[in-house]
């Protein structure tokens, strides 16, 4: 049996990925590997960039246990209050969702936006 | 829903006993400013300030007093000297909060002032690197020059659900 990287796809349930602060976000993650990966997991995560480097951070990680080797499991997640997504002069912070196949990290993303009224702020 | 905590003094960014103890090695009485406000207030709330400004010998002319929101990068610069950091500071938002035009001759000015945070700005973020400040920010002036200026964090925070 190969072990070639698993195939993962992300999709969710609205139209767009621009979101209030604190909404319920619901979704498909799904993947195909020659065997079950050892974990699957769903990462929240947001980046400040700035000119000199970025700040990270996983807001929420969001483990999928006991996965198949082919699967498609559905999830819910509640949006956290803030930091909200913006554009500035010196720095731009976005949100990411992120379907990650361990133990080798493989992963697919999807960019969100998180602001009130869903849309990023303009500084 | 939840209120802002109770006004307090709040602290200034810079340290100024240096400063001040030279002014008072050359006789000059220290520039002393006290902010009193809420030291968090989330966004689309009024921040309620009082202040005053202990200037000596100073020549003032003007004191602004404004809520300001900035962006703030810092870059690390490594050269064969050692690491520097250099930071690029941008004010997104200035929000005046009071005004005064002391008379001549008088050492000292105090005064009471509010502000909105605008609901559709960013809350307080930071990062290693990068972050998202707010500070009360007290500006004397002689005319045109700015003669001194110091800044007293404040924590906004998410609009309040």
């Amino acid at each position: 049996m190969s072990d070639r990287a698993p195939e993962l796809r992300l999709t969710l349930d609205e139209e767009g990925a621009a979101f209030a602060p604190g909404a319920r976000v619901g979704g498909v993650a799904a993947w195909s590997a020659a065997r079950p990966p050892r974990g699957i997991e769903l990462r929240l995560s947001w980046v400040l960039s700035g000119k000199g480097g970025r700040d990270y951070k996983i807001a929420e990680t969001i483990p999928l246990p006991t996965p198949a080797a082919a699967e498609r499991r559905r999830f819910k997640l509640t949006l956290p209050a803030a930091p909200y997504s913006f554009r500035g002069a010196l720095l731009t912070l976005s949100w990411t969702l992120e379907l990650v196949a361990l133990p080798g990290e493989e992963k697919t993303r999807l960019e969100l936006v998180i602001a009130p009224g869903g849309r990023a702020i303009a500084l | 829903m939840n209120a802002s905590p109770a006004a307090t003094a709040l602290r200034s960014l810079s340290s100024r006993k240096l400063l001040n103890r030279l002014r008072a090695a050359f006789g000059r009485a220290p520039v002393l400013a006290k902010v009193t406000a809420p030291p968090e207030i989330a966004l689309g709330e009024r921040l309620e300030v009082s202040w005053r400004l202990d200037y000596g010998a100073l020549e003032v002319t003007n004191v602004s007093v404004a809520l300001v929101g900035s962006e703030v990068a810092r870059e690390r610069i490594s050269a064969r000297t050692g690491i520097s950091v250099v930071t690029d500071t941008r004010p997104f938002v200035t929000l005046a909060i009071d005004r005064r035009m002391p008379a001549p001759g008088v050492a000292s000015v105090d005064g009471l002032g509010a502000a909105v945070v605008p609901a559709d700005s960013v809350p307080t973020l930071s990062g290693r690197l990068n972050e998202i400040a707010w500070a009360v920010v007290i500006e004397a002036a002689y005319q045109a020059d700015a003669v001194w200026r110091d800044e007293f964090p404040v924590v906004v925070l998410p609009r309040r659900s």
